[in-house]
């Protein structure tokens, strides 16, 4: 069982890794500001809350509730930092546009 | 054996990815684009110091990922609307 819980572990934090990496490879790659929001804030938060899994899974009980409070904390800000940053982008074009 | 391995490997791969977001944050074409890649280097920050804690077997490093949570929130929020409307407020 413990050597089960353990290699479940691994497999997620190997998991969180592929997927921020893609994040991170998506900002670099994409050519607008709005196509980089699109790339990174999704991939980024769901890579940290694998590692947030496998902290859990490896750790017993004794981190969950930090783990969980950071996985809902980074569920709630995620879009709206992301909104934000894209209404910024949208609010200066705007401006540029008017000129 | 394995776990600490992956550990290691998930660690050095984890800078790089830090190194990488640096440099975006030095060469973004665009201000949003830049404070972008700011939030997303200390997001993965924050994932360094899950995997830490986790390999430590020290549970005090997730009240600091959870400040840096915060704090890079609170940061983008003020840098987007500070740049998109010329005030924060």
């Amino acid at each position: 069982m413990d050597g089960a819980l353990a290699v479940a572990a691994d497999v997620l934090v190997v998991l969180g890794l592929v997927v921020s990496t893609l994040g991170v490879v998506g900002i670099f790659r994409m050519p607008d500001t709005y196509n980089e929001i699109h790339a990174a804030s999704k991939a980024v938060v769901l890579g940290i809350v694998a590692f947030l899994l496998a902290s859990v899974l490896a750790g017993g009980g004794v981190t969950a509730g930090r783990a969980v409070l950071i996985a809902a904390f980074l569920f709630l800000t995620a879009p709206v930092s992301a909104h934000v940053i894209a209404r910024a982008t949208w609010q200066r074009d705007g401006r540029r546009r008017r000129e | 054996m394995i776990h600490d391995v992956v550990f290691y490997a998930a660690a050095l791969w984890l800078t790089g990815l830090v190194i990488a977001c640096a440099v975006l944050v030095l060469r973004a074409r665009s201000t949003p684009s830049r404070i972008l890649a700011l939030d997303t280097l200390i997001l993965i920050l924050v994932g360094l110091l899950v995997l830490w804690s986790d390999a430590e077997g020290v549970s005090f490093y997730l009240d600091a990922a959870l400040i840096l949570s915060m704090l890079a929130f609170i940061s983008t929020l003020a840098a987007a609307r500070f740049h998109g409307e010329g005030k924060v407020f």
